[in-house]
């Protein structure tokens, strides 16, 4: 289990964690969500650590990690999968790493399989794809066979094939008993692999809590509905407390859930083509969450 | 690919520095910029100082000064000044490598308590340096001899204002005064040469920074010294790498500039290096990795 509590990281007068406290649960996979530049990083190189924080602390097992007598074998992280001595191999990378904790060469093959690097262990990894490095890096944090996990970012840049690696992997890891916590920007994946959600936003915790929870909280519930009368039809269920609004012959309604529409349709005779709730998805729910805290805004490109 | 997460083997040993060492030894070994420095240092301390002994053969007695103060064993090490540009730069590049491609923070997630990285870094790299420039100074000291000795001149002698001098170099044996003594301070100063550096790898954590720092020590420093006024020049001078380098690869007392002995210069160097990989040991558990 890791615990955070209080945590606060400020780089000069930048506040990267501002008084962040939350858990990550044994045996669960812990979704960590948040906008460019929200702490996400920060807040794992603190767990490890590498970074002192400003005030609060991390407890990891209910140790802080840099009292760990063994620590590749307590924690295994992947944090920037290009991080790596360009002009080593793969091999001597994760065999140095292997070797700092007195964990058998053997092993070393072993996660070079388990990641499917195996055949390009002799390369130096200056020449690795980006979805190299990654699976390099996830080998890395295997090798000690940890039982808490840190992933930061871990499918970026791999594959179809490698994501639902990923996934199936996070979620045995998961299965076994083990503490894994990982952050992404891929909403759909995380909604699919994660049991709990942390949700930060400018540093500053916005929801803990479980991935159905968080978007059922975050969302509110839409009905698509398609109609010859649809005029008629969204004026009888605005009168009923209902929120529309209407795009391209396709109605959208908040407020009422779709056997209520479904009734006030045909108590006036009223021909229905469509009636289809909305599934919320993550993603929405996140952006609709952090929408206040997002740094970095993106154009969409048109110039209106 | 395989699902199997798990090695059976798991038991755990505590943290053995012996393993923190294996590691290191692993890294210094793997990257082709620790072999690219230390055959450029046995190139340069070899062949420069090869082609130093040829030369002075070749120009023998054409200059008093250069007769006078003639000795063997600095002729045939005189390649230790280009050379040991080499040796920092990889003292800089063992430490700052790690930083520049961010891979120090494996390190440390690896091994969290870093003062075992930085005296484990420390032991390999001493114990590379000494070994190759044991070897590197013992060939260029038979090669230097030998091509010193190859002139064996006419028997005469030369005048030169108030010497007289035979015509031909003289050479030396391992088993002359000051010889053995020079050889080893020689690879004393290397040593602790490298460990300085490493100390500013620390120190800077940017090969470029570093390595300008560096070489800062040894020529600018050495001019913005000299230039001073006599009187705090002569006290400050020997203190310098490079002056105290002059010291070391000599087997008899220096003429004309201040210098410490070689053995107290070999002191102040390793004090160097010792107070920058203090203060490098002390910033690295501070500041964020
Ligand atoms: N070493 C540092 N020095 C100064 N500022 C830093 C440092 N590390 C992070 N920051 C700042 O702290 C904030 C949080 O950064 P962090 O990398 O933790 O965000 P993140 O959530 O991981 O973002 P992303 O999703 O883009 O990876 C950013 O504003 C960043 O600029
Ligand atoms: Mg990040």
């Amino acid at each position: 289990m890791i615990t955070v509590t209080g945590l606060t990281k400020s780089y000069g007068d930048k506040v990267a964690v501002n008084d962040l406290s939350f858990t990550v649960r044994d045996g669960a996979v812990t979704g960590f969500l948040g906008p460019n530049g929200s702490g996400k990083s920060t807040t794992m190189r603190v767990m490890l650590g590498l970074d002192r924080p400003t005030s609060g602390e991390v407890l990891i097992d209910g140790k802080p990690f840099r009292a760990s007598a063994s620590p590749l074998r307590h924690v295994g992280a992947l944090l920037d999968a290009h991080a790596i001595h360009p002009g080593r191999t793969a091999y001597k990378h994760l065999w140095s790493l292997a070797a700092s904790n007195g964990i058998p060469r053997s092993r070393v093959d072993e996660v070079l399989q388990l990641v499917g690097l195996t055949s390009t262990a002799k390369k130096r990894t200056g020449g690795f794809s980006l979805g190299m490095g990654q699976r390099l890096g996830i080998a890395a944090a295997m090798l000690g066979d940890p039982s808490v996990l840190l992933f930061d970012e871990p499918v970026n840049g791999l594959d179809p094939e490698g994501i639902v690696w990923v996934r199936t992997l996070l979620r045995n890891l998961a299965a076994e008993g083990r503490t894994v916590f990982v952050s992404s920007h891929l909403m759909a994946e995380m909604a699919i692999t994660a049991d709990y959600l942390v949700v930060i936003g400018n540093g500053t915790l916005k929801a803990e809590t479980t991935v159905d929870g968080f978007i059922a909280e975050h969302t509110t519930e839409r009905v698509h509905v398609q109609s010859p009368d649809l005029e008629q039809l969204a004026s009888l269920l605005r009168n009923q407390g209902a929120t529309t609004t209407s795009s391209e012959g396709q109605l959208t309604v908040e407020g009422m859930k779709a056997p209520a529409i479904g009734e006030i349709a045909a108590a006036n005779s009223i021909v229905l083509h469509e009636l289809s709730p909305v599934v919320a998805s993550l993603e929405e729910a996140f952006m609709e969450l952090t929408s206040d805290a997002v740094e970095f805004h993106g154009q969409d490109g048109t110039n209106k | 690919m395989t699902m199997a997460t798990s090695s059976k083997t798991n038991v755990a040993p505590k943290a053995h520095f012996g393993n923190v060492l294996r590691s290191e030894w692993i890294k210094f070994t793997s990257v082709r910029s620790t072999m690219w420095c230390l055959g450029t240092f046995f190139l340069l301390m070899v062949g420069f100082s090869a082609l130093f002994c040829a030369i002075t053969v070749n120009q023998w007695a054409k200059h008093l000064e250069e007769v006078i103060n003639f000795d063997p064993v600095t002729a045939s090490l005189a390649g230790v000044t280009m050379g040991s540009l080499a040796i920092g730069v990889l003292g800089v590049l063992m430490v700052t490598a790690e930083y520049g491609s961010g891979s120090i923070r494996s390190t440390f997630a690896a091994v969290p308590r870093r003062s075992q990285v930085l005296i484990a870094k420390v032991l390999v790299l001493a114990a590379s340096v000494g070994v190759v420039a044991v070897v590197a100074e013992v060939i260029a000291f038979f090669l230097g001899q030998a091509i010193l000795g190859s002139s064996k001149g006419h028997g005469h002698f030369i005048t030169l204002g108030p010497v007289t001098v035979a015509d031909h170099p003289p050479s030396v044996s391992l088993s002359d005064p000051g010889v053995v003594s020079a050889l080893g301070a020689t690879v004393s100063y290397l040593v602790c040469l490298a460990l300085l550096t490493a100390g500013l790898g620390f120190l800077i954590r940017h090969t470029a920074g570093a390595i300008s720092a560096f070489v800062g020590i040894l020529f600018p420093l050495f001019l913005l010294v000299v230039l001073l006024p006599a009187a705090f020049r002569d006290r400050l001078e020997k203190f310098l790498p490079l002056q105290i380098q002059q010291s070391v690869v000599a087997s008899k007392p220096l003429q004309g500039t201040p210098v410490l002995s070689t053995w107290h210069g070999i002191v102040v160097m390793a004090l160097y290096a010792a107070v920058l990989l203090g203060v490098g040991a002390v910033l690295l558990e501070r500041r964020d990795a």
